[in-house]
């Protein structure tokens, strides 16, 4: 476990294929799993009756983009949630803490982190200053070409490695929870997907979101309940048995090595807070609220869920240690202690199967499904309007594109996206993607949000600098990362990475920052100098919201 | 799209308008120090100090300073998220419209 990669460990879904990558063989696969099954075509009827009842609402650009900005603050921060809580925090952290007891918890508290400050930095201008991607704001007072163009490349980078990442892991955990076959779960996910995305836009895609967000929290909380029972729902008994049983003993809820280094620990917790705050498809669901009091209310409960949920996941970890770990059923030949049935990730399932039986198995299984859904479909959305919206609309057409022909680019977009996505899946079968999420995370970090931050709080950011700032965070958080551990060796196999960390944003993130502000100080063009001064009436809108897009009445 | 630039123009020479961004960058900025103050100071205990992260609060208690303090961090950012959200949903939203009635207003004299 230790000398796996740190992101492989929770960021992503890619964990689930890293850890599960030697139970692979069609020994493990599970067989097919009634429950789960039937469980997950009621979700998915569900979600495609919404889907279609969405779909006869959608007339507009601004209805596709952001659900005409209808979304409430409840809703939306419930949506938020259901995109941050990804399937492999589920599985991907029950399981560190199954493993390494402390460190799991300082990942939760890590991960946790980039919320105030998203609140903070980002929320209230940002609602003011845009109207369906960040790119709108990166590019408000600076060459709407250039400078868009380089924001939607940064948006597309991170969705697309996201997304790819997303699927590979997809595919191995359905196979496992399922028993489906690799190739058939893709085509299902992609397919589901483009369905809810280029029917349903926005609006199908939030409730999407919000269902399975809220069946993530029932579900957890469900498991929680029944296996605390078994503690006398006393957290002191919980942790006795559990540090008696591990291995770690009395050291269980101390950090353990996978932190030790600082600045390891440093450049992870710095993509963490500021790549949250550079995730396309998070930032997108600002604009889907009436105005900026909304926007900040959506983040504030999206906090508490958020926190909540993290939680819950703590104490599924040690229950796990004391009710799984004992168990031979759920061993590879009844052998406890050896390798876990299904891989390191099955933890949380075994522990729901213990605790609450065969529904309960088959409940949590067709919502880890749900969330992979949901999460697909919100990264295929914001890839998408990246297309629709900032490359074809403003760039190509520049802003004289019909809304019918717009709207009917988003849906060869989301199509392209989904083809590309199955595509890309089936490729990248059998190789460790952990790198993917590194990749995205350090892209969303070093490209998206520096040029994004300072085009809202620095009157001194031009077009040159946004440039040179934007394009530079996204070669080195890429270079970076393909010279580390993660692809040099994991991928290419070659003996010793030239990159000693498998988290570039400590490196790439303030690279990106210096360059801006270099070229946009030695940048004495007059070009510059009225974008300058554009930002005076840029931070009057930003601060106050006066002209801002708002809600789009039916 | 930008509305129009006289108004703006407006509202930035309005003695609220200076007062109301002063007021709430003061409390953003201050909050935001806090966080990371807070946080970095926590993944500081882990990084230089894990002994203390692993430490009980007391002998025979099973309540470690790194569990009781992560909890403890969690709750902190929800209740300083609320705050932040309470004065700019409150106080703040309120100036900012009392500061667009006054300026539509000079516009119509």
């Amino acid at each position: 476990m230790k000398t796996r990669p740190l992101f492989s460990l929770c960021l992503a879904f890619c964990s689930a294929s890293a850890l599960a990558a030697p139970a692979m063989d069609a020994a493990t696969r599970q067989p097919l799993n009634l429950a789960a099954i039937g469980m997950f075509l009621v979700f998915v009827v569900f979600t495609l009756c919404i889907t279609w009842w969405a779909a006869r609402r959608m007339r507009s650009t601004a209805d596709f983009y952001s659900a005409g900005g209808g979304i409430t603050g409840l809703q939306n921060g419930l949506a938020l949630a259901g995109d941050y809580m990804s399937a492999s925090t589920l599985l991907g952290i029950t399981a560190l803490i199954y493993t390494s007891g402390m460190d799991g918890y300082i990942y939760l508290i890590a991960f946790f982190a980039g919320w105030p400050v998203l609140l903070l930095l980002m929320t209230e201008r940002m609602r003011n200053l845009g109207r369906f991607t960040f790119a709108d704001i990166t590019s408000y007072r600076l060459d709407q070409g250039k400078v868009r163009t380089m924001a939607a490349i940064g948006s597309l980078t991170v969705v697309c490695f996201y997304l790819v990442a997303q699927m590979v892991g997809a595919g191995q955990l359905i196979k496992l929870l399922f028993g489906l076959d690799y190739h058939i779960a893709l085509l299902i996910v992609g397919a589901l997907m483009m369905l809810y995305v280029t029917f349903g836009g926005m609006v199908a895609t939030t409730w999407v979101q919000i269902i399975k967000a809220f069946l993530l929290m029932v579900g957890g909380t469900l498991v929680l309940l029944l296996a605390m029972n078994e503690f006398d729902f006393s957290y002191d008994t919980l942790v006795s048995r559990a540090m008696s049983v591990h291995g770690l003993g009395d050291h269980l809820l101390a950090p353990g090595s996978l932190l030790a280094d600082p600045l390891t620990a440093l450049s992870l917790s710095l993509g963490l807070v500021f790549g949250t705050a550079g995730l396309p498809h998070i930032l997108m669901r600002f604009f889907t609220v009436s105005d900026a009091k909304e926007a900040r209310k959506s983040v504030l409960y999206a906090t508490g869920f958020i926190g909540y949920f993290f939680n819950v996941i703590f104490l599924l970890g040690l229950a796990s240690i004391v009710i799984v770990s004992q168990d031979p059923q759920y061993f590879e030949g009844g052998q406890v202690g050896g390798k876990l049935l299904g891989g390191g990730n099955m933890v949380a399932m075994h522990l729901a199967q213990a605790v609450g039986g065969d529904m309960m198995l088959g409940f949590l299984s067709a919502v880890t499904f749900a969330t992979i859904l949901a999460v697909v479909s919100g990264l295929a959305l914001a890839g998408a309007s990246a297309i629709a919206h900032d490359l074809y609309a403003r760039v190509i057409k520049k802003g004289t594109a019909s809304e019918a022909q717009e709207l009917r680019v988003t849906k060869f977009a989301t199509l392209g996206l989904g083809l590309v996505a199955i595509g890309l899946g089936i490729v990248f079968e059998n190789t460790n993607v952990a790198f993917m999420v590194a990749l995205a995370f350090g892209i969303a970090a070093s490209a998206n949000f520096p040029v994004l931050f300072l085009s809202m709080f620095w009157r001194g950011l031009t077009t040159r600098g946004a440039l040179v700032g934007g394009y530079t965070g996204l070669v080195s958080a890429m270079a970076f990362v393909v010279l580390s551990k993660l692809v040099w060796v994991d991928v290419f196999h070659f003996s010793e990475a030239l990159f000693p960390y498998t988290q570039p944003a400590l490196f790439s993130m303030p690279l990106a920052f210096l360059a801006a502000y270099v070229f946009s100080k030695l940048d004495h063009s007059t070009r510059a100098n009225t974008e300058r001064k554009a930002f005076e009436d840029q931070y009057v809108r930003g601060q106050t919201g006066v002209g801002a897009s708002g809600a789009t009445a039916h | 799209m930008p509305s129009s630039s006289p108004l703006y123009a407006r509202i930035r020479r309005n003695s609220q308008f200076t007062e109301l961004v002063a007021r709430r960058n003061r409390l953003t900025l201050g909050l935001f120090v806090v966080i990371l103050v807070v946080f970095y100071a926590y993944m500081g205990l882990v990084s230089f100090w894990p002994e203390l992260i692993g430490r009980r609060l007391s002998e025979g208690s099973n309540l470690t300073f790194g569990v009781v303090g992560g909890v403890s961090l969690f709750v902190f950012f929800c209740a300083l998220s609320g705050f932040y959200v309470y004065r700019a949903n409150g106080e703040f939203d309120q100036m900012t419209r009392k500061l667009i009635a006054q300026v539509e207003q000079e516009e119509e004299r």
